[in-house]
C-alpha cells in the first residue's frame, strides 16, 4: 500500500510527530486519563456508551485489523486503550503492521460504517474552523455540514469543550506553534479529532455519503434556518443564561398578578400590573377587595358614597322594612318548624305565630327610633318585648285582612315588593334584576347590570360579553397594536356610557345619587387600568358598557349572527338581509330541530289519548 | 295582572303573526324575561295538551287558572341552529325529573324558533334571600342539588348555575331549573388518563387530569426547580422554551397561543377552574355555583362577587381564601400564580375560613343597624359569633317567652338552628372546595347531615320518573 493512499495515517502521524517525545508522553497520558475517564462514563452510562472506543474494542475484540484508511483512526486510539504504548513509534509500527497485513472485506467496511453512523448519530458535534477560511471553500463547507448532518451529527456553530471533531481547512505542519488560544491547539488539548476537508469528504464517502447528490439538494430548508433565526431572537442564542435579565422580557416591578402556564407552552392568563400612583386612592383601588359595605351590597363594591348612617336612607330603610316585614315573617313562620314548607291551612296560618330569638344587635328599626328622638332608654329595656308585641299585631292585621279577601297566601305573597318599586309587574319589563330591590338607591342597580351569561363562544379572553355573546373567539395571539388599539375602542365606549352618570354625582352628595358614583366607579376600573399597565393578555380591558337604558338599547340591536358569522350594527336590518334569509328558508339548516319537534309532537299524542 | 305596556303588547302580535300555528296554540299574555339569547312569554295554552301530558311539572297553587299557563322562550334568530338544537335535545332529555323544566313542545317558522316550557310561580331572589330562614335555605338548596343530581347524572353539565336560572317559590319549597343554554355534555375524561409530555401542547390537556393528581407540585416544571436542570430540559416540550425564565415577568412580544377553553357561564359564579382555562371541566362546576348561591344566602348579599372579568373573578377569590391556597389551586392546572403587593389580598385570606367572611360581612350590616329588627340574618351572626369565640355550640340562652310558645318551644327552636348553620357551613365548605377533585358531588352533598331532615319526603319521584320516560320513548 502506498503511502500516499494512507494519507490519513500519514496526517495522524505527523499530528503527533509534531510535538516533541515529551509532550507526546504527557499527551497520552492526559488522552488515557481521558479514556478512562470515558470509560467509566460508558459504563455508568450503561446502554448509551462513548462509541468511539465501543467501535474500537468490538474491532479488537475481533483481533483483526484490516482496515486500510480511517481504520487507522481508531487504531491509534485502541493502542493506547490497550497496549498502553505511548510512543509514537510503537503505534506507527502497530500501524503499519496491521495495514500492511490485508485488505478490507466488505463485512468489515459494514462493520466500520455501522459504527461510525451510530458515533455521528450519538456522541459527533462538530466544529468547522473559521480561522483563515476562505471563501471560495464556502461551498464546500457548506457540502460537508450538510454530509455530517445527514448523519445526525451536530454541527456547532461555536467551539466548545463538547466538540467531537474539529475540521479545518488550515494546513499545519506543527501544532505547538500555534497560540494557545488558537481553536485546533485547544482541539489538540482536548483530544478531538482534527480533520481537513479532505479527509472529511473522504470520511463521508466511505460511509456512503454521497456529497454530489448533497450538492443538488436545495441549501438547508429555509424553514428551519428562518425558525432558528426567529428563536434565536426571541429567546437569545442557546448558550446564554436562562436565569439571566433580559431586553425583551418585562419584570415586575409593581404590585401585579402574573397567572401563568408552568411549562410555557401557553401564553400567560392573567397579566396585571398597577403603578404605584393607580393605588394611592385606598377607595378606588383598580382591583378588588373587600370593602365589606352593608345592606346586602356585593362585599367587593362596598357602600361607595352611599351613606347608610344618613338620617334620610334611615327613615327610607325603616319604611321599607316596615313593608317587608310581613312577607319575612311568613317565611318564618313556614320554615321555622320544618324545612319543609308546611302548608298551613288558613286558620293554622292566623293562629301561627313566628319563633323569634331575642338579640340586643342594632336594627333599622332602632336606628329609626334613636333619629326620631323616642326614648331610647325605656325603649330598650322593653325593646325585643315591644317588638314582638307589634309583630304580632301587624301579623295578626295582615292575616284577618287577607281573611276577609281570600286566601292568605296568594295575596299574602304576591308582592313582598319594597317601598316606591314599580309593582311587578312593571320590574318585569327591566332586566329583574337590575332593578330587583336595590330598595333605597332605586335608581341605579348595584352593579353595572344584570350578570350576564358569558356567552357561549370557547373565550380566551375573560372579559365579560360584549354583543349578544354570540361573537366568535378573538385572535389567539392579538397583536400589540391591535391591543391597543382595542382599548382605545373599549375606553371611547366606556367615556360615553359613563361621563353623565359620573358628573351627576359629583354635583351631588344627595345619598340617592351615591349609588350613581359607586357604579361609574366599578364601570371606570377598567378604562384606568387600561390606560396604564394593565395589559392582560387573556383580558384585554374591555367591560359591559353600563346598563344605562341608552346602552342596553344599543346593546340589544348590535351583535354577532352566528349563521351568516358576521357582526351586524342593527339587528332588524340584518335579518332582512338576503344572506340571512336564505340561511332561514333553508330547511335543511334545521333538520334536527324539525325531528325533535315531531319526536314531542308523537309523545304528546300518545299520552293525551289516555 | 296589570298593565302590559303597548310596546310589548306590538311585540307579541308580531310574534304571533310571525310564527305560524303559534296563534292557535297559545295566547300570549305577557313578556316576562328578556335574557342574552331569548326572550320569554308568559302564555296561555288554548288546547290543554301540553298541560294534560306534562301536568306532573306544574305547580299547584291552588289557582285552576294558573295551570294553562305556559312559558314561550323564544330563542333569538341569531342562534346557530346547532346551538338550539343543543339546548332543545338537552332539555327533552332531561323531562323526567320535576326539578328541570321540561320541553312540551317547539315550534319553528324559519329560523325563529319557540320552546314551549310550563310557566312557574316562582319568586324573585332578591326578594327573599335576605329574609329566608337556614330551614328555607336547606329546602331551597335540597331542591337545587336534587336537580343538579339528576342533570349530572345524564352526563350534563349545566354550566350557568345562578339564582335567576333557578326559579323558587319559598311558599311551596319547589324549585326547577332553568336554561340550558350553555349546557354541555360531560367530555369523557377516563379515555387519556396517562400524560404524556407531548400533551401539554394539547389543548384539551390540563394536568388535573387522570391519576387525581391533586398534588400538583410532585410535577417538575421548568424554571421551578433550578436543581433539576438536566432533567427538565429533556423534558421540555420545546427546548426553545425553557431558556427563559418567565416565572418572574412576560415577553414583551408574546408569541405563544393563549389556551382556550370553555368559559360559558356567568361572572361572579364561575368555578375556579374555569377561571383558569382547565380543559377538563367538569359537572363540579356547577356545584361552586351552588356555594356561590350559599354564600350569598348566608351572608345576606346578592351578588357575592362582582367580577368585571376573569382576573378581577380571580383577585375577589383570593380575598377570601388567601393567595397561598389559590396558587395550590392553580398548580393542579398547570400553571403558576404569582400576587404581590396587593392591599387587601393576603397570603392566607380569612383565617377562620368562609365562616369569618360571612361573620365579618355580617357584622358590617349589625353594627350599621341596617337589618330590621325582626331579621333572621341575627340567627346566622349570633352562631358565628358563639362559635369563634369558643363558646359551647348551643349556649343556655335566656329566652323571653313571647306569644303561646313556651321556653321549651323556643329552646328546641333555638337548638335546631344551631346545628342546621353548623351543618350548612360545612355544606358550603365542600360546595366552595378549591380543588375540583376535592369538591362534593351533588349526591354526596345530598346525603350530608344537613339535609336528613328532607331525605324521606323525596325518595319516589325516581321511579315515576323511569315510567314517565319509557312512555315518552315509545
Amino acid at each position: 500500500m502506498s503511502t500516499l493512499k494512507r494519507s490519513p495515517l500519514k496526517q495522524t502521524d505527523s499530528n503527533i510527530r509534531a510535538g516533541t517525545q515529551a509532550a507526546v508522553k504527557r499527551r497520552s497520558v492526559e488522552k488515557l486519563e481521558i479514556q478512562h475517564r470515558k470509560r467509566v462514563r460508558t459504563v455508568e452510562g450503561g446502554g448509551r456508551s462513548r462509541t468511539i472506543e465501543g467501535a474500537v474494542q468490538h474491532q479488537h475484540r475481533k483481533a483483526e485489523f484490516k482496515k486500510v484508511d480511517e481504520g487507522n483512526d481508531e487504531g491509534e486510539e485502541r493502542q493506547n486503550v490497550n497496549d498502553n504504548k505511548t510512543s509514537n513509534n510503537n503505534i506507527t509500527g502497530a500501524k503499519s503492521a496491521k495495514t500492511g497485513g490485508g485488505k478490507v472485506t466488505p463485512q468489515d467496511l459494514l462493520e466500520w460504517q455501522t459504527n461510525w453512523r451510530r458515533i455521528m448519530r450519538r456522541d459527533t458535534k462538530i466544529y468547522f474552523d473559521t480561522t483563515e477560511a476562505s471563501h471560495k471553500n464556502d461551498k464546500k463547507r457548506d457540502l460537508l455540514k450538510r454530509g455530517f448532518m445527514s448523519l445526525g451529527a451536530r454541527i456547532t456553530p461555536f467551539f466548545d469543550t463538547d466538540v467531537t471533531i474539529v475540521v479545518t481547512q488550515r494546513v499545519i505542519r506543527e501544532y505547538s506553534r500555534l497560540p494557545e488560544t488558537d481553536v485546533l491547539a485547544r482541539a489538540m488539548i482536548r483530544e478531538m479529532k482534527i480533520w481537513d476537508y479532505e479527509k472529511a469528504s473522504r470520511f463521508l464517502n466511505n460511509l456512503d455519503v454521497d456529497l454530489e447528490a448533497q450538492e443538488c439538494k436545495n441549501p438547508l430548508p429555509p424553514s428551519t434556518l428562518s425558525n432558528l433565526l426567529h428563536n434565536e431572537k426571541l429567546y437569545g442564542p442557546t448558550d446564554r443564561d436562562p436565569r439571566a435579565k433580559r431586553e425583551d422580557v418585562h419584570y415586575f416591578k409593581y404590585p401585579h398578578v402574573y397567572l401563568y402556564d408552568l411549562w410555557q407552552v401557553w401564553a400567560p392568563v392573567v397579566i396585571a400590573e398597577w403603578r404605584p400612583q393607580e393605588l394611592n386612592n385606598p377607595d378606588r383601588l383598580p382591583y378588588p377587595r373587600v370593602k365589606p359595605g352593608t345592606f346586602g351590597r356585593c362585599p367587593f363594591v362596598g357602600d361607595g358614597h352611599c351613606d347608610e348612617l344618613s338620617a334620610k336612607r334611615i327613615m327610607k330603610r325603616y319604611k321599607r322594612d316596615n313593608q317587608n316585614e310581613k312577607y319575612a315573617l311568613q317565611l318564618r313562620i313556614l320554615y321555622q318548624k320544618s324545612a319543609e314548607p308546611l302548608s298551613y291551612t288558613f286558620d293554622e296560618f292566623k293562629t301561627t305565630k313566628p319563633l323569634i330569638l331575642s338579640h340586643n344587635y342594632p336594627n333599622s328599626h332602632e336606628c329609626h327610633d334613636k333619629l326620631m328622638g323616642v326614648n331610647t332608654q325605656s325603649s330598650e329595656e322593653t325593646r325585643s318585648n315591644q317588638s314582638v308585641e307589634s309583630i304580632n299585631s301587624r301579623v295578626d292585621a295582615d292575616t284577618t285582612t287577607a281573611n276577609a279577601i281570600k286566601p292568605p297566601v296568594k295575596t299574602v305573597w304576591k308582592t313582598p315588593a319594597v317601598a316606591n318599586l314599580p309593582p311587578m309587574m312593571m320590574l318585569s319589563r327591566q332586566d329583574t334584576e337590575d332593578m330587583g330591590a336595590d330598595d333605597l338607591c332605586r335608581k341605579k342597580p348595584r352593579i353595572p347590570q344584570e350578570i350576564k351569561a358569558s356567552g357561549v363562544v370557547q373565550s380566551n379572553d375573560g372579559s365579560a360579553v360584549q354583543g349578544n355573546g354570540l361573537g366568535p373567539t378573538r385572535a389567539s395571539v392579538m397583536n400589540k397594536n391591535m391591543r391597543t388599539l382595542n382599548r382605545l375602542v373599549v375606553d371611547k365606549k366606556f367615556h360615553g356610557a359613563t361621563v353623565s352618570p359620573a358628573n351627576a354625582s359629583i354635583g351631588s352628595t344627595k345619598p340617592d345619587e351615591g349609588e350613581h358614583s359607586v357604579k361609574s366607579d366599578a364601570a371606570k376600573r377598567p378604562t384606568t387600568s387600561a390606560a396604564t399597565v394593565k395589559t392582560s393578555t387573556g383580558t384585554t380591558a374591555t367591560a359591559v358598557p353600563t346598563a344605562t337604558p341608552a346602552a342596553h338599547h344599543v346593546k340589544m340591536t348590535s351583535g354577532y349572527c352566528e349563521n351568516c358569522r358576521v357582526k351586524y350594527e342593527c339587528l332588524d336590518e340584518h335579518i332582512g338581509s338576503e344572506k340571512h334569509q336564505e340561511f332561514a328558508h333553508d330547511d335543511l339548516n334545521f333538520e334536527p330541530i324539525d325531528a325533535l319537534i315531531e319526536r314531542l309532537a308523537a309523545s304528546r299524542a300518545f299520552t293525551n289519548r289516555f | 295582572m296589570g298593565e302590559v305596556p303597548p310596546e310589548v303588547v306590538e311585540e307579541m302580535q308580531e310574534l304571533a303573526t310571525a310564527v305560524p300555528g303559534l296563534k292557535t296554540r297559545y295566547k300570549l299574555l305577557d313578556k316576562i324575561g328578556e335574557g342574552t339569547f331569548s326572550s320569554v312569554y308568559k302564555a296561555e295554552d288554548l288546547t290543554g295538551s301540553v298541560i294534560k301530558s306534562f301536568s306532573r311539572h306544574f305547580w299547584d297553587s291552588g289557582n285552576r287558572q294558573e295551570r294553562r299557563y305556559v312559558a314561550l322562550k323564544r330563542i333569538y334568530v341569531t342562534s346557530s341552529p346547532n346551538r338550539i338544537y343543543n339546548e332543545l335535545n338537552l332539555l327533552y332529555m332531561l323531562c323526567g325529573s320535576t326539578r328541570v323544566a321540561p320541553l312540551c313542545d317547539a315550534l319553528r317558522h324559519h329560523d325563529q324558533v319557540i320552546a314551549v316550557l310550563p310557566w312557574y310561580r316562582h319568586e324573585e331572589f332578591r326578594n327573599f334571600y335576605r329574609d329566608l330562614p337556614i330551614k328555607g335555605i336547606k329546602k331551597y338548596l335540597s331542591e337545587l342539588l336534587q336537580a343538579l343530581s339528576f342533570v349530572h347524572s345524564k352526563g350534563i353539565i349545566h354550566r350557568d348555575i345562578k339564582p335567576t336560572n333557578f326559579l323558587y317559590n319559598p311558599q311551596f319549597g319547589r324549585g326547577v331549573l332553568v336554561d340550558f343554554g350553555l349546557a354541555e355534555m360531560e367530555s369523557d375524561s377516563k379515555s387519556e388518563t396517562r400524560h404524556g409530555k407531548e400533551m401539554r401542547t394539547s389543548e384539551n390537556y390540563c394536568p388535573c387530569k387522570g391519576e387525581q393528581s391533586s398534588q400538583g407540585q410532585t410535577q417538575v416544571y421548568p424554571g421551578n426547580h433550578p436543581h433539576h436542570k438536566g432533567k427538565q430540559t429533556s423534558a421540555m416540550p420545546s427546548a426553545a422554551h425553557s431558556i427563559v425564565d418567565l416565572t418572574k415577568g412576560y415577553p414583551k412580544h408574546e408569541t405563544r397561543r393563549n389556551k382556550r377553553a370553555n368559559r360559558a357561564g356567568t361572572r361572579g359564579f364561575r368555578a375556579p377552574e374555569v377561571l383558569m382555562k382547565c380543559s377538563n371541566q367538569s359537572t363540579k362546576i356547577d356545584i361552586w355555583s351552588v356555594g356561590v348561591i350559599l354564600l350569598s344566602f348566608l351572608a345576606r348579599r346578592f351578588p357575592m362577587f362582582q367580577s368585571l372579568d376573569d382576573t378581577d373573578s380571580l383577585l375577589e377569590l383570593c380575598c377570601v381564601f388567601g393567595t397561598k391556597k389559590m396558587r395550590k389551586c392553580a398548580s393542579l392546572h398547570g400553571l403558576g400564580f404569582d400576587v404581590s403587593g396587593l392591599e387587601g389580598i393576603s397570603e392566607d385570606g380569612y383565617k377562620g375560613g368562609l365562616a369569618e367572611f360571612i361573620q365579618q360581612l355580617l357584622h358590617g350590616e349589625v353594627e350599621a343597624g341596617t337589618f330590621p329588627s325582626y331579621s333572621i340574618a341575627f340567627e346566622t351572626y349570633e352562631f358565628l359569633v358563639n362559635r369563634s369565640t369558643g363558646e359551647s355550640i348551643a349556649p343556655s340562652v335566656e329566652f323571653q317567652v313571647a306569644y303561646n310558645y313556651s321556653q321549651h318551644d323556643l329552646k328546641k327552636y333555638h337548638d335546631e338552628v344551631w346545628s342546621d348553620h353548623y351543618w350548612c357551613l360545612e355544606v358550603l365548605d365542600q360546595c366552595l372546595t378549591l380543588d375540583p377533585h376535592k369538591r362534593s358531588t351533588a349526591d354526596e352533598l345530598l346525603s350530608s347531615t344537613f339535609f336528613n331532615e328532607l331525605v324521606d319526603s323525596d325518595c319516589t319521584e325516581e321511579n315515576d320518573d323511569e315510567d314517565d320516560v319509557l312512555i315518552i320513548e315509545n
